[in-house]
């Protein structure tokens, strides 16, 4: 290859590791992690939930995963197994019996249906208490579990063996003219090395699961082992044609880098890879250019390593030159595909230092540097003495590969880890923030309420100088909280203290109820003491949805609600162009109708953007309403529903109805 | 025997009436605490308390036996102070609800009229003696004692008007917000003047330069 040849190979493996850096970075999940709960982390509903949903960074294998709802004395109260609710394969749901008032604690643990990982956690809500005031509101616990020795000697070995299989049919193809001994006892060695990797990796998600043999093939685990096994099962095949082809043909080093693809391709079919949520075909490509290059780049070398001395000057000089460009380009691929994996599975540049899978990365990426010397030293040093002195080509091959060796060991922490990205705490819904100033225009509040829903809340007040925005510096600021709508129910205080960033916060279920709020904040520093009213309504905690389709009748929709509670709906008869009914009922946790007081329905057309309130009338004397939605075009119909039962607690729901 | 009756129904009633003033306690909430041999009762008089409304601070003082004191001594020494954040008042004199010369009034009960002027926390602070014994108290408003004092926009119908002290903040800050802009005119002011009289000089000498140019040019010989 002249200069400028190897220029342009260069550039234009600068030019996709590039594309492949800058291209989304999708955050990897592969650990089925809780994002989500109804009822939520420190939740305090006042009526008892019938069932508990859990929603899953991935999905779950509802078949080896589960749900439990503990109350203070460790009792269960879950009835059944989890199950996934239809249509969101990602929520798994438990009934529960009657709960008394108290606090329950819900352990879950999951096995990804993605790559078999388990994880496990536990969150608390509350029934008439707070879970807070019972000293047991901690955040919501994700963990997974410490990857064992014998998993990441499992993946090394599979590795091992993948990289040997590939990388030496690579190496056959555009080093050397001639199948020697040695490189087809090698390629037994690799086949043998992943077979024995990919049983182990089963074996060992088997053991971590506590799925018993019989049980395996119809689990996730049996769908990850013939994901990985059934090519590397073909590659038996390709083993023994290379192994028993003539040494100048060179096509059953094809079927080698084929069938090696082929089973490198299953396993990024099971990695972290494969659990993004979008661009998954993108980051699996690059998963496997990852994983490909670096089998060209290690099975290469072993390859070069082991058969230097079966080779005559010419085919040693030669075959050095050769693997020493291939090397280089995959150096590139390599380092652009993993830059790319890093992103989406690290995400964040604190997480390289602050998270276990981050410190592995960082490991991996300062033994590929010193790899990379290494192979400085023998592309412009050694190479050139191959012919005539090929051993110090075999010392700095021999230590590259032992600190490959240690970089394998990495990846299988890596793949045994859950991504630094997964380990974040899920993403917390943005807090209600309102904002007040007093009637003399003194100070400005910012109140921010997290997360904002009825139940335990953190509070945060900005309390600035209304005309020079400098934080003002209070003698005592504290809340008071009155619910406008029930008188019945109690005011109460929450004082804040002060912190260094000049904020004043407390912690406090003190938004009770759903529903609309009157806090009002004290700022007090002597005769400047100034009270500042702000209206709160809580923000609807997070909705499920469940849908019915039945031949001949309006797809049924139930929109699971707060504290249990349900409104189920569906459009009649569903289609454009003409009178629709929208009807909506609204039920207690038991299935009853509730008494409702009144219902309101905003409905946005397709194309529109404003939404328009619909004719509402009540069809029964408890919580069966209509509502005409007026003759429109074909496409998605969003429903905004805003009902109150006679107790004067808040229903709000969303949905979204294809109508066509 | 009709009036007989009726006298007995009326006097009845009275007697039912005094009875029932006479055991009520403080209607709202205060604290209770015993100091030496008198247990102290003590909140504001009329609760929930508001800003710019007249109250005062109300104490019950009973002895040990239960029985209501009406005689601080002559004269009394018992005064309260009313602190809220750094600021303290005057010592304020608590005057007897009981007139013996009347009979009206509540036994036991001495009030110290104030008006509360902003929202917040307030401390009542209680020295001097009752028969000898020395008395130097603090009773702070919280949840469970007596209320802290709000702003009575809650208590406003129809349309909501700002008390004094809110008044009197809103006037300061505009004070101050008029000052801070005649400042701001008078220097902008400053100035415009200043450039005025800048380029009113560079005209000038400008426009002398000019002339004197002009004038040159015309005596140079052709």
């Amino acid at each position: 290859m002249s200069s400028a040849a190897r220029l342009r190979a260069g550039l234009v493996a600068v030019a996709i590791a590039s594309v492949a850096v800058l291209l989304p970075a999708t955050g990897a999940f592969a650990h089925a992690l809780r994002i989500s709960s109804v009822p939520d982390n420190g939740a305090v509903v006042k009526t008892p939930p019938s069932e508990v949903t859990v929603t899953f960074s991935e999905v779950p294998d509802p078949a080896l995963s589960s749900l439990r709802v503990l109350d203070s004395s460790g009792m269960a109260h879950q009835q059944g197994k989890a199950a996934a609710v239809p249509g969101q394969p990602a929520t798994l749901q438990v009934a529960v019996g009657h709960l008394d008032n108290g606090v329950y604690t819900v352990t879950w643990q999951t096995l990804s249906h993605v790559d078999g990982h388990i994880a496990s956690g536990s969150f608390a809500f509350g029934v008439g208490a707070s879970p807070a005031g019972a000293g047991t509101l901690k955040a919501a616990v994700n963990k997974s579990p410490s990857p064992s020795g014998w998993a990441v000697a499992a993946r090394w070995l599979m590795y091992v063996g993948l990289m040997i299989v590939f990388g030496l049919g690579i190496f056959r193809l555009v080093a050397v003219e001639r199948t020697t001994p040695r490189l087809k006892a090698l390629a037994v060695v690799g086949w043998v090395l992943a077979a024995a990797g990919v049983l182990a990796i089963t074996q060992e998600a088997r053991s971590a699961a506590h799925v018993g043999l019989s049980h395996l093939l119809s689990s996730s685990l049996g769908h990850e082992l013939a994901l990985r096994g059934i090519p590397t099962g073909i590659a038996a095949i390709a083993v023994i044609v290379f192994v028993v082809a003539g040494a100048r043909r060179s096509w059953p080093a094809v079927l080698l880098v084929l069938a090696g693809g082929a089973a490198m391709a299953g396993d990024v079919a099971t990695s972290h890879a494969a659990a993004a949520r979008s661009w998954r075909w993108f980051q699996e490509g690059a998963q496997w250019v990852h994983f490909a290059s670096a089998a060209v780049w290690v099975g290469g070398l072993i390859a070069l390593v082991m058969t230097l001395r079966s080779l005559d000057a010419t085919e040693r000089g030669r075959a050095a030159k050769r693997f020493s460009t291939v090397a280089g380009i995959t150096l590139l691929l390599i380092a652009g595909s993993g830059a790319q994996r890093a992103v989406s599975e690290v995400g964040a540049w604190g997480r390289l230092w602050s998270n276990v899978f981050g410190r592995w990365v960082l490991l991996k990426i300062g033994l590929l540097g010193v790899i990379a010397l290494l192979g400085a030293v023998n592309r412009y040093r050694n190479v050139r003495q191959a012919e005539t002195a090929p051993r110090a080509l075999r010392r700095v091959g021999a230590l590259e590969l032992v600190l490959i060796g240690v970089v394998l060991v990495a990846a299988g922490f890596l793949q045994n880890l859950a991504p630094a990205t997964s380990a974040v705490a899920p993403k917390a819904p943005p807090p209600v923030v309102v904002n007040g100033r007093d009637f003399a225009t003194t100070v400005r509040i910012r109140l921010s309420v997290a997360p904002g829903m009825a139940g335990f809340n953190a509070f945060t007040a900005r309390v600035l100088d209304y005309d020079t925005g400098k934080p003002v510096v209070a003698d005592k600021v504290s809340l008071h909280f009155t619910f406008p709508s029930r008188p019945d129910v109690g005011s109460s205080d929450l004082t804040l203290a002060r912190q260094r960033d000049g904020s004043y916060q407390g912690q406090g279920a003190n938004l009770a109820l759903d529903g609309r709020w009157t806090v009002t904040v004290l700022v007090a520093r002597g005769v400047n003491s100034v009270e500042v009213p702000l209206q709160i309504t809580t923000r609807a905690p997070p909705q499920t949805i469940t849908k019915s389709v039945q031949a001949g009748l309006p797809t049924i929709y139930t929109i699971h609600v707060a504290a249990g509670r349900s409104v189920q709906v569906y459009v009649d008869p569903g289609h454009p162009g003409v009178l629709n009914e929208f009807h909506h009922t609204y039920l207690a946790p038991d299935g009853s109708e509730l008494q409702i007081d009144q219902a309101s329905i905003a409905a946005t057309a397709p194309g529109q953007s404003t939404a328009k309130t619909l004719t509402t009338r009540k069809l029964d004397p408890m919580g069966h309403f209509v509502s005409d939605l007026p003759s429109g075009p074909p496409g998605r119909y969003q429903f905004d529903i805003d009902a109150s039962t006679v107790d004067g607690a808040e229903i709000t729901a969303h949905i979204d109805i294809d109508v066509r | 025997m009709s009036r007989i009756r009726v006298g007995v129904a009326v006097a009845t009633f009275m007697s039912a009436i005094a009875t029932f003033a006479l055991a009520a306690g403080p209607a709202s909430a205060h604290e209770v605490r015993k100091v030496g041999a008198y247990e102290i009762t003590i909140g504001w008089e009329h609760e929930p308390t508001y800003t710019g409304i007249e109250n005062a601070v109300q104490i019950f003082i009973k002895d040990a036996k239960g029985n209501p004191i009406d005689d601080l001594g002559d004269p009394p020494s018992l005064k309260v102070q009313v602190i809220n954040g750094s600021q303290t008042s005057d010592p304020l004199d608590l005057k007897a609800s009981f007139d013996p010369d009347t009979g009206l009034g509540m036994h036991g009960e001495f009030d110290a009229a104030i008006v509360p002027t902003v929202p917040g926390d307030y401390t009542f602070h209680l020295t001097g003696s009752i028969n000898g014994q020395n008395i130097d108290e603090k009773f702070t408003s919280s949840d469970k004692t007596f209320d802290p004092v709000k702003d009575p926009s809650d208590i406003q119908f129809p349309a909501k008007t700002p008390s004094n002290g809110q008044l009197a903040q809103s006037v300061s800050r505009l004070d101050t917000r008029e000052t801070k802009a005649a400042k701001d005119a008078k220097d902008s002011a400053d100035t415009a003047k200043t450039l005025a009289i800048v380029g009113i000089a560079v005209g000038v000498v400008l426009g002398g330069g000019g002339l004197i140019v002009a004038m040159g040019s015309r005596r140079r010989p052709a």
